[in-house]
């Protein structure tokens, strides 16, 4: 079980999503592939949070990975990404905690101007590698009166979140984070049959 | 492959009791066919053959077997199985007649079949043991005893052998004419001091990476083998300039010279095989890194006759290099510029515009030079001759630029890391490859 | 027999990036697709390898065209020395590691001796990092160690390889880290003879557990790593107490990780089975009760259960847990009747059917209890999969108990 990345975005009234503060752990990635999955991290994050209605939370699940989303309703967002044995319940209370905490770190108004960086939140990091073990985290037991588990929509695929006109593969060319060989991973890696991991 | 071992069984079945029926040997082609043209037949056949041939019958066994039909052995294809009953059975049979024999890459090989084979083969002249790791001086002692007639020997990569051996073939081997002892590490000036003076017949003396050789070692052998047409002294990493000046001064015979990673060697080298050197015709000299241009000047004025150069790594040559090799170098076919760094367009012009360009340049490698670009190959259109051309690294030439040339050039080789235009069909052998799913691969 | 002429470079390329950088410790493929420049596609960064995915195929087809024709004597083959042969397996082992000729010619190589078994070994090693699963480099690895453990006792005149690994095992865990009174004076057997290859040995075999973790980590459920680990603890370290011990503890925080990879709990059913078949040098030499040892697994596996919902594997776990249990109720009735405490033969008989009673009694006490706790926690879960698990295991231990009962 393992957490990759915890993101806090803002989602502004026209429902644009902009990138407050975030941090990743990709050690278990290969090396030449580390700069391709953060970017994808970071663009399936700002998919599913633009997707997401004020006040709601959503875990998608995409191959081995789950993204959790909660959306407040001051339009703060925040993201986790772990792996599909990472507990929902624990990730969800992780982002009410970070999402807590931001909210200390610098007045609302800033949410909507910042760059990542600007309103800077260090503790991230150590949420990252504290939450690594869920069981030492927090005390499980607590966590499950504070959340009601039921109210998490759950998606299968990165493609159930999207409109019926909207195609993942388009979205994925037309964004501007990927740089040109996180495209060229994604196109291989589609193109790769199973069976054969080598090309 | 188990033809070899006919010579086994043979052995051991002529002296027990044949089971091989007398009928086979009544066959009417023996009838037809007296004895001498059937053996003037087996003597076109080629080893396996002939152990084929000898499993026939009691007869053909014994014709087969025949020594007049093993002048030239080569046991290489049978490298790993080559033992050393094997080789003593054949120098038993073959015995006078042997001339030729290789056992090259049999490692299991040792001085005690070596020893029988001396003794019974005393008519050979070229001998293989490449690669014989097992052999020692006891070998060659042998071989001075009884081997007069030798004049092509090959030991390298043999590391058991030292100057003793030298110092044995030089008493005895007074025709030898070529000899490789490259990589035999535990050679000396002495041994070379030795062999020199036994041996002033050799015209080829290959002797890559014998490490401990000083100049004083070559001196000797360019100044009492005056007859030597190539030499090779590939990572003698101890010889210095002094060397090739004796070279230079006594070797003025000499055609092929390879100084590939001589490291300490710098222009008084080539200047030294510029003043007494002038038929030279191919020279090696990757690695060499201190040479410089001043140097290639003094070679080229005088060396008209070179046709294969090899400046790989020559890392400080410049364009002006190439400048003297087009200027007086007419009959340049091949020319390795590999790694040169500082080469530029303007070098290739000089190459492209000279006198060798559109008769005799065949190959010519320029990969890892950064500077060059599709320019050069624009001057390369006139080099009608040009067969194969390297561009690996050159990271400026462009897919484009090999297009046009290609157009100009249409059989010409370019080796590049773009895909080659006509892409080679695939081997159409039934071999599975890969499993089927993967029609990737 | 026309083929693309830049295999031959590619493989000249490979062969220097290793020749400059020996410790390359990871490889990738690149998603190029093809030749953007004209330029090597091997980049060398921080010891790790990326290969450009056009050039793969090339080199691949060259690689392997090139030793088969060697291999199989054709008339046109390419003469090829100790060094090529062992720079076009390893371009070919790379690129697919299950291609058992390129293995089985480095076999050849490393009983010649002009490879060796160190290399191979780190070959090896890199091959799994990028295909984690790899039966063929496995199958190889296998063969490395027991060419190994030849050489060794070959080395020694004789007899106490294993024995004396056992010994320097200490060097390499942390034994206070285990929960275990462990007192050296008791492992009197044990002489260790000195000999300059035997922590050698050690290292690599140590190591080999560290790089079947890694292949683990790589891919989930890897059954391959799992299988081969045992293999090493088996064959290369004896199933020694220490290396069992040692295994234990460093696998429990990692399937406290893993809660769905079902190899990660085999492997440690493995452990247990054979600390089970050594219960009695256990008790004599670390005063640990077997029993104990799978009571506190089973706690672990309950409490897992309790904080990770609905992993199928954690049940499987406990199902094993729990009847090996039961088991050693009775095992421990075997061991007792072999005490020679008894006079006469009416008395052994009647204490017999006492003390199988009284066991009856305790382990239907422990069947009851474990129903009731699945009951209690379990089955009245939210999550429905985790619920469907509960059942089925309250259905297993009905049914075994039932089988005991008979």
């Amino acid at each position: 079980m393992k957490l990759y990345c915890i993101e806090v975005l803002f989602k502004d009234s026209n429902g644009k999503v902009r990138l407050l503060a975030a941090t990743h752990d990709l050690q278990s990635f290969g090396y030449f592939q580390r700069s391709s999955v953060k970017e994808f991290m970071d663009f399936t994050s700002k998919i599913i949070v633009e997707r997401t209605a004020i006040c709601s939370r959503s875990s998608t699940k995409e191959q081995e990975y789950i993204c959790h989303v909660y959306v407040r309703s001051d339009s703060l967002a925040g993201v986790v990404i772990g792996d599909h044995e990472y507990p929902n319940r624990v990730a969800h209370t992780l982002l009410n905690k970070v999402l807590d905490d931001f909210t200390s770190k610098g007045p609302k108004a800033q949410w909507s101007i910042s760059n990542p960086g600007d309103i800077p939140f260090k503790e991230l990091d150590e949420y990252l590698s504290k939450y690594q073990d869920p069981k030492s985290a927090d005390a499980m037991t607590k966590i499950q009166s504070e959340l009601d588990e039921t109210k998490i929509i759950l998606h299968n695929t990165i493609e159930a979140v999207l409109d019926r006109h909207e195609k993942l593969d388009n979205l994925i060319e037309k964004s501007d984070g990927l740089s040109m060989q996180s495209k060229a991973f994604y196109k291989t890696a589609k193109k790769t049959n199973s069976c054969c991991v080598i090309l | 492959m188990n033809n070899h071992n006919s010579f086994n069984h043979h052995v051991k079945s002529r002296s027990e009791v044949s089971n091989i029926s007398i009928s086979d040997d009544d066959a009417p082609i023996n009838k037809k066919l007296p004895k001498e043209l059937l053996l003037r037949i087996f003597s076109f056949l080629d080893v396996v053959s002939l152990c084929r041939c000898a499993k026939v019958s009691k007869f053909w066994n014994l014709l087969a077997l025949d020594g007049s039909n093993w002048q030239r052995v080569d046991l290489f294809e049978f490298q790993r199985d080559i033992v050393g009953p094997v080789v003593e059975n054949i120098s038993k049979r073959c015995g006078g007649f042997l001339k030729s024999l290789s056992l090259r890459g049999c490692q299991s090989i040792t001085d005690n079949a070596l020893k029988i084979f001396a003794q019974q083969c005393r008519n050979i002249e070229e001998l293989n043991l490449n690669n014989c790791k097992e052999i020692t001086d006891v070998t060659c002692e042998h071989l001075g005893k009884h081997s007069h007639k030798l004049s092509w020997l090959d030991i390298s990569s043999c590391q058991q052998i030292t100057d003793k051996s030298l110092k044995a073939l030089s008493d005895g081997c007074h025709t030898l004419q070529f000899i490789n002892i490259s990589w035999c590490t535990r050679i000396t000036n002495d041994g070379l001091e030795a062999m020199s003076k036994g041996c002033h017949n050799l015209h080829t003396f290959i002797g890559k990476g014998l490490t401990q050789v000083t100049d004083e070692g070559v001196g000797y052998i360019a100044k009492n083998c005056e007859k030597l047409k190539k030499i090779n002294l590939h990572s003698c990493t101890n010889i210095t300039d002094d060397a090739v000046q004796e070279i230079g001064d006594h070797c003025h015979q000499i055609l092929f010279l390879c100084l590939s990673n001589c490291t300490r060697l710098t222009d008084a080298s080539l200047v030294s095989l510029g003043q007494g050197c002038h038929n030279l015709t191919t020279l090696e000299v990757a690695d060499c890194s201190h040479f410089t241009d001043n140097g290639f000047q003094a070679l080229a004025r005088n060396c008209s006759n070179l046709e294969k150069m090899d400046l790989e790594e020559c890392i400080q040559i410049t364009d002006t290099t190439l400048n003297y090799l087009a200027m007086f170098c007419p009959k340049l076919s091949a020319l390795s510029l590999s790694h040169c760094e500082l080469l530029t367009d303007e070098g290739i012009r000089h190459v492209g515009a000279s006198a060798c360009a559109t008769e005799h340049l065949k190959i010519l490698e320029l990969d890892n030079c950064p500077l060059i670009t599709d320019a050069s190959l624009e001057h390369l259109m006139g080099c009608q001759s040009l067969e194969r051309i390297e561009l690996y690294d050159c990271q400026l030439i462009t897919r484009a630029g090999i297009r046009r040339l290609r157009t100009r050039l249409p059989n010409i080789k370019v080796h590049a890391y773009f895909a080659p235009v006509t892409p080679p069909p695939s081997v159409g052998n039934g071999r599975q490859r890969y499993c089927k799913c993967c029609t990737i691969l | 027999m026309s083929s693309d002429s830049r295999g031959c470079r590619l493989l000249s390329d490979l062969n220097s990036v290793f020749r400059k950088d020996p410790e390359i410790d990871e490889y990738d493929f690149l998603p190029v697709l093809e030749p953007k420049h004209n330029r090597s596609p091997l980049i060398l960064q921080d010891h790790k390898l990326g290969l450009e995915m056009w050039s793969v195929k090339i080199l691949h087809h060259y690689a392997y065209n090139t030793l088969m024709t060697w291999r199989m004597k054709e008339v046109n083959a390419k003469f090829l020395g100790q060094l090529d042969l062992i720079c076009l397996t390893r371009a070919i082992v790379l690129v697919n590691p299950d291609c058992s000729t390129a293995w089985n010619i480095r076999k050849e190589l490393i009983e010649s001796g002009d490879l060796s078994v160190a290399d191979d070994l780190k070959l090896g090693a890199l091959v799994l990092g990028k295909h984690p699963k790899s039966p063929e480099t496995f199958s190889h690895r296998k063969w490395l160690f027991t060419t190994l453990v030849d050489s060794c006792l070959a080395n020694s005149s004789g007899s106490t390889v294993s024995n004396s690994s056992v010994n320097m095992y200490n060097n390499f865990v942390n034994m206070d880290a285990i929960d275990v009174n462990l007192d050296p004076n008791v492992q009197n057997g044990f002489n260790v003879e000195p000999s300059s290859k035997q922590p050698d040995f050690q290292e690599h075999a140590f190591k080999e557990l560290r790089n079947c973790q890694k292949a683990s980590d790589k891919y989930p459920s890897n059954y391959n790593a799992w299988s081969h680990r045992i293999w090493v603890v088996k064959h290369c370290l004896n199933c020694s107490l220490q290396v069992l011990f040692g295994e234990l503890h460093t696998t429990e925080n990692w399937v406290s990780k893993h809660i769905s990879d079902h190899s990660g709990f085999h492997y440690r059913q493995f452990l247990l089975t054979s600390l089970q078949k050594q219960s009695i040098d256990l008790k004599e030499q670390f005063s640990v009760c077997y029993k104990n040892l799978i009571q506190k697994e089973l706690a672990t596996t309950i409490d897992l259960i309790k904080c990770y919902e609905g992993h199928e594997a954690l049940w499987y776990h406990r199902r094993y847990i729990f009847q090996n249990l039961c088991q050693s109720y009775s095992a421990g009735t075997l061991l007792e009747l072999f005490h020679p405490q008894h006079e006469y033969e009416d008395d052994i008989v009647l204490n017999i059917s006492q003390k199988k009673t009284k066991l009856e009694n305790e382990r239907q006490v422990l069947l009851l209890k474990e129903i009731d706790t699945v009951t209690k926690s379990d089955l009245t879960s939210k999550d429905k999969f985790h619920k469907t698990l509960a059942q089925k295991y309250i259905d297993w231990i009905q049914k075994f108990s039932r089988s005991l009962e008979s």
